[in-house]
């Protein structure tokens, strides 16, 4: 029976894609001619919160420009891109825009790598002052690569995954942590810990073979993967929060009529808006499900412990200061400088 | 005109076998790395933090490296559906539509990569792993083995344009 059907459900697949494609093209015949379609390219999936931020930009920008500017967000990578292949695809024409995980461009322009630096900030609050501070300088790296920043999206902040509360550096001693990026491996080896670089899909068969025994990633990533099987603590020491930055292709955005460039731009704006509040609601409601899961999270640290954290973040940070210099020096200042401390 | 076909049948024979000896010294290059890797991991709770990124340029630069050599042995997989049926003048024929048909996407992918090395060269663009591997290197390796296995599909065509006794590549296998 089953290979029965199996063979009936087959020619189905070509039936209905042809109608779908019958259905868009019908649909697309009455829209106006110096209508534009864009196609947006962002590997994070429709239910995420940048996902779901990006279906809203979408929609904003085609009702301020009265439908003359219908955007398509193409997410989970369905485009065949990763985030990594959006600052050339876009600077190339291939996309007239994208959404991407900023950390990722850090290999030609790395001011990007900024978001991902280990305990700059400790708040999203911080986080939202160092990327306004930041952002002058993410617009001429986007610039120097022929594209326009649209507006950032951040994600719920990166904490400690662990079978306990971790209050000293001496509890992150031969830790077998997982890490995500460069600097959290170089960070955690000079802690002491055992770093790993795992991709998120393998975590969780690493945990249950004992290969790891904690993770560094956000309440929302260990939520979505129901780490409370294996970790009960969620150490939110607030390690780095990431973002993922919206950018137009120049050519694409300047072939728009002023009126059409302003609509993109007050979009753009209400989204920014619009998806840094969403963090802050999207981490109360991680944190009531991972209560009802007896995940408990740990706010509170001993300041002694972020000063050693503090301290062995230095060398990642020289490094990124080496590659960016001046614009990178002034940065950090400026951010000190606003909330208080360095 | 035979002559000049044979003499460039030989050098794609040559740079081809190279490369092929190339991929197989990185095949072995990995599978140490990767051994090393789960050692490290299982034994001394350690890493050599660099596995994903070699691992990846290196099956990428080994599958593309040997596609020139694959292609001479005839060991590409094909459909024989109607190639078999074919005697010996149509099947040539056949074959050289096919083989200029394949060039075209190689070309153009060789291209790609052609350009993209040659502007993360110009721009210093690295990858964002531990090594920090400049970029220029695994994509100059893409489109050597890319542009190779065109020349050695334009060996072929005039090999068989050219000279009446070149032979077709078909595989050793005698199962099909």
């Amino acid at each position: 029976m089953h290979i029965r059907g199996y063979s009936l459900a087959r020619p189905v697949v070509p039936a209905v894609a042809a109608l779908a494609l019958l259905a868009v093209a019908g649909g697309s015949t009455p829209v106006a001619a110096q209508s534009v379609r864009w196609d947006m390219s962002m590997e994070d999936r429709s239910n995420s919160l940048p996902g779901e931020g990006a279906t809203a930009f979408a929609n904003d920008v085609a009702k301020l420009s009265n439908g003359e500017i219908v955007i398509t967000v193409h997410h989970a990578g369905a485009l065949g891109f990763k985030n990594k292949d959006h600052l050339n695809a876009v600077r190339d024409g291939v996309l007239p825009l994208a959404q991407s995980l900023a950390g990722t461009f850090s290999g030609q322009e790395p001011v990007f790598l900024l978001s991902s630096l280990p305990f700059v900030a400790r708040s999203l609050e911080e986080a939202k002052t160092l990327y306004d501070v930041a952002r002058p300088a993410y617009e001429a790296a986007l610039a120097r690569n022929g594209q326009v920043l649209l507006y950032s999206s951040p994600f719920p902040p990166t904490g400690i995954w662990a079978k306990k509360s971790l209050t000293s550096a001496a509890d992150l001693s031969g830790l077998k942590i997982r890490t995500f990026d460069v600097n959290g491996t170089m960070m955690f080896k000079d802690l002491g810990a055992a770093p790993l670089q795992v991709s998120f899909s393998d975590v969780v068969p690493q945990l249950s073979t004992g290969n790891l025994d904690a993770v560094l990633t956000s309440a929302d990533g260990g939520r979505s993967l129901k780490f409370w099987e294996f970790l009960q603590y969620f150490n939110n020491v607030g390690y780095a929060f990431p973002l993922n930055i919206t950018a137009v292709g120049k050519d694409a955005f300047e072939a728009l009529t002023p009126a059409q460039q302003k609509s993109v731009k007050d979009a753009s704006a209400m989204a920014e808006e619009r998806d840094w509040k969403a963090v802050t609601n999207w981490e109360a409601k991680n944190f009531a499900e991972l209560a009802s899961h007896k995940v408990e999270i740990v706010a509170t640290f001993p300041e002694d412990f972020f000063e050693a954290l503090g301290k062995a973040r230095e060398p990642v940070v020289k490094d990124w200061l080496d590659k960016t210099g001046e614009m990178g020096r002034k940065i950090l200042d400026e951010f000190a400088a606003k909330v208080g401390r360095q | 005109m035979t002559g000049l076909a044979r003499m460039l049948d030989r050098i794609a024979g040559l740079l081809g076998t190279v490369s092929a000896a190339v991929a197989a010294v990185i095949l072995a290059a990995v599978t140490c790395h990767i051994l090393l890797e789960i050692l490290l991991r299982n034994l001394f709770n350690s890493s050599t933090h660099a596995v994903d990124e070699l691992v990846g340029y290196g099956v990428g630069a080994m599958t593309i490296l040997a596609m020139a050599h694959t292609l001479r042995r005839g060991e590409m997989i094909r459909v024989h559906i109607l190639l078999a049926r074919l005697s010996n003048t149509p099947r040539r024929a056949v074959e050289v539509v096919v083989a200029l048909l394949t060039l075209i996407p190689v070309m153009l992918i060789g291209r790609a990569f052609v350009l993209s090395a040659a502007r993360s060269w110009r721009e210093g663009s690295v990858s964002t792993g531990l090594l920090e591997v400049p970029l220029w290197i695994p994509e100059a390796i893409f489109a050597f083995g890319l542009l190779l296995l065109a020349f050695q599909l334009v060996t072929y065509i005039a090999c068989l344009i050219l000279d009446a006794s070149a032979p077709i590549f078909v595989s050793d296998v005698t199962t099909e």
